[in-house]
């Protein structure tokens, strides 16, 4: 710690030469002047250090003790900015540095977002641009309460919002509101019926009569398991059905192509043209903006630079390149237009998390211009809402 | 003998160490690297192998080799190196 101090404030090492030096350090140590590091050098030469608001007190003190002065090193930090007095540029170009550096720390160059699993990430961030928080934004200008609130009212299948601000870092971290579902409670007497068409697969009714049996065909709304029991007096009570009733289900679903459809071919004509977009204005790098394709793609990548790994700054350079194709006409064969058919519909098939595909049929047909395909999908699947039996009933 | 001060006459009448009435050397040695002085009345004589203070009543000498002053203000002084003997003179 003292090493420390004494770094601060600074310190000289000086060479004490004289007939008795041992009288110059007792006249120090009388008159408050504090030392350390005594080396003996020669017969009458000691090397002493000491801080340098003490050297400045002992010229008369030397002089008492007939001693001669004179230092052989400096070192501290007043020593080490002395150095910088005659350099101003460098002293004004640091002081610069360090304005630029807190200016620039002082905004918002990243916003991350973190638990927004099945959210719309790009209203979220919309919404918080509305609501103040976007890059290149001054931290200081956000109100983070009044943010999480409009942003809380904007997305309303939000239940959580928060935003903390690390450095140039922006962190969001969002929850997902769960809607709970509807309950009846246990005390109301309720019967289950059906909520989609099917064969019934299997039924497992815990409470109530059972309506249907296995491999009955049912119709959406059809009673299922009713909430009235009949003892065994001939007395009927009502109660809160309740029960497991899997359906054996049918999607079907149907796509027609053309046989014969346009194919892209590049030609290999290729341009490639450099932006630089400098806090969102485009700076083209190039001088013939025109395109002489008649078709191309453009694939565009953007290269956000950045600082300290991902403190983004507001410059950006663009990297097009332009792709020549033709368009040709390509004729597909039947089996070519059956894969293609055959991958976007086992595409589009989506069933529900507590629902199994137990049997998929694909039929196809073709006649000159057009494949057809079919899609059957036979799903083993939970079914069964619960629906308050009325007081009149 | 030695007429005893009254310092130290009434340290010794209360038992109490006799470093506290004032005046008295007192030395702490740690291992043989270091010996600290405590109420010393200036260096009369340093080089590396020997160091010799003032007590104000008598001297009090450090033999040793590579011998140096750690540091020193009014009251105390420091100092290290390879110590082989003290010796106490009048």
């Amino acid at each position: 710690m003292q090493n420390i101090v004494n770094y601060f404030c600074g310190s000289v090492k000086i060479e004490v030469r004289g007939a008795y030096p041992e009288r110059f350090f007792n006249l120090c140590a009388r008159n408050g002047i504090g030392f350390w590091e005594v080396e003996d050098v020669d017969t009458g030469v000691f090397r002493v250090r000491m801080t340098v608001s003490d050297f400045r007190k002992i010229r008369p003190v030397a002089r008492r003790a007939m001693c001669k002065i004179h230092i052989t090193e400096k070192r501290g930090l007043p020593f080490f900015t002395n150095r910088f007095r005659r350099r101003i540029l460098f002293v004004v170009g640091c002081a610069l540095f360090c304005i630029a550096a807190w200016i620039f720390t002082s905004f918002i160059w990243v916003i991350n977002i973190d638990g927004f699993d099945g959210l719309d990430t790009v209203r979220l961030r919309e919404c918080l641009e509305d609501a103040g928080l976007y890059e290149g934004r001054y931290a200081a200008n956000v109100n983070i309460a009044e943010l999480r609130n409009q942003v809380l009212i904007n997305m309303q299948e939000l239940s959580y919002v928060s935003v903390k601000f690390n450095g140039s870092h922006a962190d969001v971290t969002v929850r997902k509101r769960i809607l709970p579902p509807e309950i009846l409670p246990e005390s109301e007497p309720c019967d289950i019926v059906s909520d989609k068409d099917g064969i019934v697969y299997d039924i497992t009714v815990k409470t109530g009569t059972p309506e249907v049996v296995r491999g009955e065909t049912v119709v959406r709304g059809q009673l299922l398991a009713s909430g009235y029991i009949t003892g065994r007096t001939g007395s009927t009570i009502r109660a809160h059905a309740d029960a497991d009733i899997r359906l054996r289900t049918w999607k079907r679903m149907s796509a027609r192509m053309e046989k014969k459809n346009m194919k892209k071919r590049y030609t290999g004509g290729e341009k490639t043209r450099y932006t630089l977009i400098v806090f969102g204005n485009r700076i083209k790098l190039y001088t013939n903006s025109g395109i002489s394709y008649a078709k191309c793609d453009k694939i565009i990548k953007r290269n956000d630079l950045a600082v300290f790994g991902n403190i983004k700054l507001p410059l950006a350079l663009e990297h097009a390149v332009l792709r020549e194709y033709v368009t040709e006409e390509n004729a597909l064969s039947d089996e070519e237009a059956y894969g293609f058919l055959g991958d976007g519909l086992h595409e589009r098939l989506s069933v529900s998390e507590d629902a199994e595909v137990a049997d998929v049929d694909f039929v196809t047909s073709s006649d000159e211009k057009f494949a057809y395909a079919t899609l059957t999908a036979e799903c083993i699947e939970k079914a069964g809402i619960k629906r308050e039996i009325l007081k009149e009933e | 003998m030695e007429r005893k001060s009254i310092l130290r006459r009434a340290a010794d009448a209360f038992d109490i160490p006799a470093d506290v009435g004032g005046g008295i050397l007192h030395i702490e040695i740690s291992g043989r690297q270091e010996v600290f002085v405590e109420n010393h009345k200036g260096i009369l004589m340093l080089s590396e192998e020997e160091v010799e203070i003032s007590s104000g009543r008598g001297t009090v000498t450090v033999f040793g080799t590579k011998l140096s002053v750690l540091a020193m203000n009014t009251e105390e002084v420091r100092i290290s190196g390879e110590i082989e003997s003290i010796r106490f003179g009048e």
